[in-house]
């Protein structure tokens, strides 16, 4: 009798670190999502910046530049989906991405000490927000190794617990950018 | 790396009188060293002989001799030493850059070592030599050899005994990162992973006293290296996928166990080595060209950590 209370005990016990390592992941995956967040946010509050200190300069550029102001405008309003979101936010990358590489043919800009700050704090939040990422997918990595693996996925399987999808680049930004496109238009 | 020529000529201009007259020395210590061994030798000679009842009078000249010479070949070598290092080793560094400062008996400073949190072990003995500080490029760092060392006694029939063991041994090399951050992040060399994969990789996870263990894509890297920190963010933002390559490269170069902590927008690098760096050697001529210019290649390798982890790349916010 007290073998079997004992033996019951232990499966309790078992079942409960199992049950609190996953409820764990999840929540780490959350947060990590949410993390991402904080600095789109920083870079949302950049965008204005960058944008009027480079319009002046950028006679060739104002539809890119535009385009960005637009996105932002959107990305920040609330109303978008999570998909939207993820997606507006690739579009406003490949666009910063393009007025950087197009400051290359404006010396005066280049030379200009305030752009170079603003162009420094950019790079800061790419890189923290590439990190933010590699952060992200580390914890769906994990909390999918728990999801598929025994004995987790059994408790998983009864919390329906299902399989994360990590973030990708998007097809477009992971192709060399070609300079001759950008100043065709 | 200069040109053999540049190098050749600082060597017949700059050090050629220094290095005759030390080399002069060097020769008058090993004449020392060898009478100082046949002394011992013949000691010995006479012991084995059986000089023992009415001869022990013998052994007091003897005795008296291999003490002097004893005396005479240490403290000729510690001002050898010294003087090398003024003079040759001194004029090595600054032909490297004129920005570095050479102590030779300064080290980098035990309250550095303790913040760099790679070794977290009582210090009982700390001591070090080779102090180079100074700047290339935007970045400010400084290195030196050092030994650290923690104590044990334990009871024996005769009262105490204490033993020395290593904590750290080789070089210490510190420099200003290129970028900001407020946490700590430690990758030590992984043990753990590489001989038990997947299993060492959980007990590592359960190592409490370290922080968070972070886990990285970068497969090579995450058998050579196990990585610890406070925010999961903040070790990636440092450790960039190209970072993690470079210090993988940078193992392969030093050809061993390789520690780095980045801690207070600094980076600290932990070499362990048996090798002695900086010393003049007492067997063998001084003369040639390639006795010295390891001490040239030496300092390259130490000082190339700056360029092996990119730190003077100076994109972001920190300048």
């Amino acid at each position: 009798m007290t073998v079997l209370l004992v033996l019951l005990g232990v499966a309790a016990l078992v079942g409960f670190v199992l049950y609190t390592s996953l409820v764990g992941k999840k929540n780490q995956v959350e947060n990590a999502f949410a993390s991402i967040d904080v600095y789109l946010k920083k870079r949302y509050d950049l965008i204005p910046n960058l944008v009027a200190s480079v319009k002046q300069y950028m006679n060739h550029e104002a539809d890119t530049l535009a385009k960005v102001t637009e996105m932002r405008a959107r990305a920040t309003s609330g109303s978008v989906g999570t998909d939207e979101k993820v997606a507006l936010n690739n579009q406003l990358s490949a666009g910063l991405g393009r007025i950087m590489v197009a400051v290359e043919a404006y010396p005066e800009l280049k030379a200009n000490e305030n752009f170079n700050q603003l162009q420094r704090a950019l790079n800061e939040i790419e890189e923290q927000l590439a990190a933010a990422r590699r952060a992200f997918n580390a914890s769906v990595t994990d909390f999918n190794n728990a999801v598929e693996m025994f004995p987790t996925n059994i408790l998983a399987g009864m919390m329906s617990y299902k399989r994360r999808t990590l973030l990708v680049t998007p097809e477009a930004e992971r192709a060399n950018v070609s300079v001759g496109d950008l100043f065709k238009s | 790396m200069p040109s053999p020529v540049a190098f050749g000529d600082f060597h017949a201009s700059t050090l050629a009188a220094p290095l005759r007259e030390l080399e002069a020395r060097r020769l008058r210590l090993v004449r020392l060293a060898f009478a100082a061994a046949g002394v011992a030798v013949g000691i010995a000679a006479l012991a084995i002989l059986g000089l023992r009842e009415n001869g022990l009078w013998a052994y007091v000249p003897l005795g008296i001799a291999l003490i002097v010479l004893a005396v005479l070949f240490f403290s000729g070598q510690s001002s050898f030493r010294a003087d090398f290092k003024r003079r040759v080793v001194t004029e090595v560094i600054r032909f490297f850059s004129a920005d570095l400062r050479y102590h030779p008996t300064g080290s980098v400073s035990r309250a550095q070592f303790r913040k760099g949190d790679l070794f977290r072990q009582r210090i009982d003995r700390y001591a070090g030599e080779d102090f180079v500080t100074g700047r290339l490029g935007a970045t400010a760092f400084e290195f030196s050899e050092l030994h650290a060392q923690y104590k044990t006694t334990t009871r024996t029939k005769n009262g105490t005994r204490t033993t020395w063991h290593t904590i750290f041994k080789g070089l210490y090399f510190v420099a200003d990162f290129n970028k900001d951050f407020r946490g700590r992040t430690v990758v030590l060399p992984d043990s753990l992973q590489s001989a038990f994969g997947f299993l060492g990789q959980k007990l590592q996870s359960l190592n409490f006293t370290r922080g968070e263990l972070v886990k990285l894509e970068d497969p090579e890297f995450e058998k050579a290296f196990v990585v610890y920190g406070d925010d999961q963010i903040e070790a990636r933002y440092i450790l960039t996928p190209a970072l993690m390559r470079r210090m993988v490269e940078l193992r392969r170069k030093v050809g061993g166990r390789v520690y780095f902590s980045f801690i207070g927008s600094q980076v600290h690098v932990a070499i362990p080595s048996s090798k002695n760096h900086f010393e003049p050697r007492l067997f063998g001529t001084l003369l040639h060209v390639e006795a010295i210019e390891e001490y040239y290649q030496d300092l390259a390798l130490i000082t190339g950590i700056i360029e092996d982890m990119n730190l003077n790349t100076r994109i972001w916010t920190k300048a």
